[in-house]
């Protein structure tokens, strides 16, 4: 079993963005994928794009549905050009969590080992997030998530 | 306490902040005339011939569109997506000329309204007593 905590990670007028965080590990997972893709200066464009689309979103837009691309319960950040995926779970307009990614280089995600992992680990977040807003131990109000931010998935 | 560390290390250029903004723009105009149109993006992907998921992919607002794919969307929607300023700008001037002309042709009909009436005045003046003043007049025209 994995323990996270979820987080917030930035903070918007129209969007606030959380984020994963592994004990195991120092950083949450969204940095986690800034800090492997930004060690090649190939990545840098992808790294921009996903920051200003972030910022859009969060500046002006609202996190509308239209923006993310599903991937069974969570979503992605498609970078069309290199395969560059960022996983996340939409939860309104106003509130995201974003996890981690990698290059998908299949079209079935599950062959793609680059970013499968990070795919099933937001997807076993929405499971548990979503039971613990269901049973009223989280509380979702407007941008925030309060109560239990704790959980435990397989993996 | 924000657990973001590196995000802010991240200096998006301005070429790549506008490639999203106008990137968003596209999106927001495709999805406009979706919504206008009683369609959605499975309606989109069936009028290109493409998966939905690919069709999907484009409309996050991080596709690179090409000029070619824009015109095919412009082609099966019916409608175009994007203007450019110049564009814009003359169908500005010649939407003012057709409203003025429209303006003007108002007016000339004023007048000759008036005058119709003005001449119906004079004539139930002129008339003999047994000639009934015409229904659908209005005499405030004459002022």
């Amino acid at each position: 079993m994995k323990r996270l905590i979820l987080g917030l990670y930035k903070e918007y007028d129209k969007v606030a963005f959380y984020s994963v965080h592994f004990e195991t590990y120092e950083l949450c997972e969204t940095d986690r994928f800034i800090q492997r893709f930004s060690q090649h200066e190939a990545n840098r464009d992808d790294l921009q794009i996903i920051k200003a689309w972030i910022e859009k979103m969060g500046k002006e837009t609202g996190a509308l549905e239209r923006y993310f691309r599903p991937e069974r319960n969570a979503s992605a950040i498609p970078i069309a050009t290199s395969g560059l995926r960022l996983y996340c779970i939409r939860l309104s307009d106003e509130l995201v969590i974003l996890g981690n990614g990698g290059r998908k280089s299949s079209q079935a995600v599950q062959d793609s080992p680059d970013v499968y992992p990070a795919f099933k680990d937001m997807n076993n977040i929405y499971h548990a997030l979503r039971a613990s807003l269901r049973s009223g131990h989280t509380e979702r109000v407007g941008k925030k998530l309060f109560g239990q931010l704790r959980f435990k998935i397989e993996g | 306490m924000y657990m973001s560390k590196l995000f802010d290390s991240i200096d998006v250029n301005d070429e790549i902040r506008r490639f999203v903004d106008n990137s968003f723009e596209v999106v927001d105009q495709i999805h406009a005339i979706l919504e206008r149109q009683g369609k959605n993006q499975r309606d989109l992907a069936q009028l290109l011939g493409k998966n939905e998921s690919e069709v999907s992919k484009w409309l996050t607002g991080t596709h690179n569109f090409t000029l070619k794919s824009i015109s095919k969307i412009e082609v099966v929607l019916g409608e175009k997506i994007i203007t450019t300023p110049m564009t814009s700008q003359k169908e500005f001037f010649l939407m003012l000329e057709r409203s003025t002309k429209i303006q003007e042709s108002k007016s000339f009909l004023y007048q000759k309204i008036s005058l119709r009436a003005l001449h119906t005045k004079y004539m139930v003046v002129s008339a003999p007593s047994s000639v009934k003043e015409p229904k659908g007049i209005s005499f405030p025209l004459v002022a």
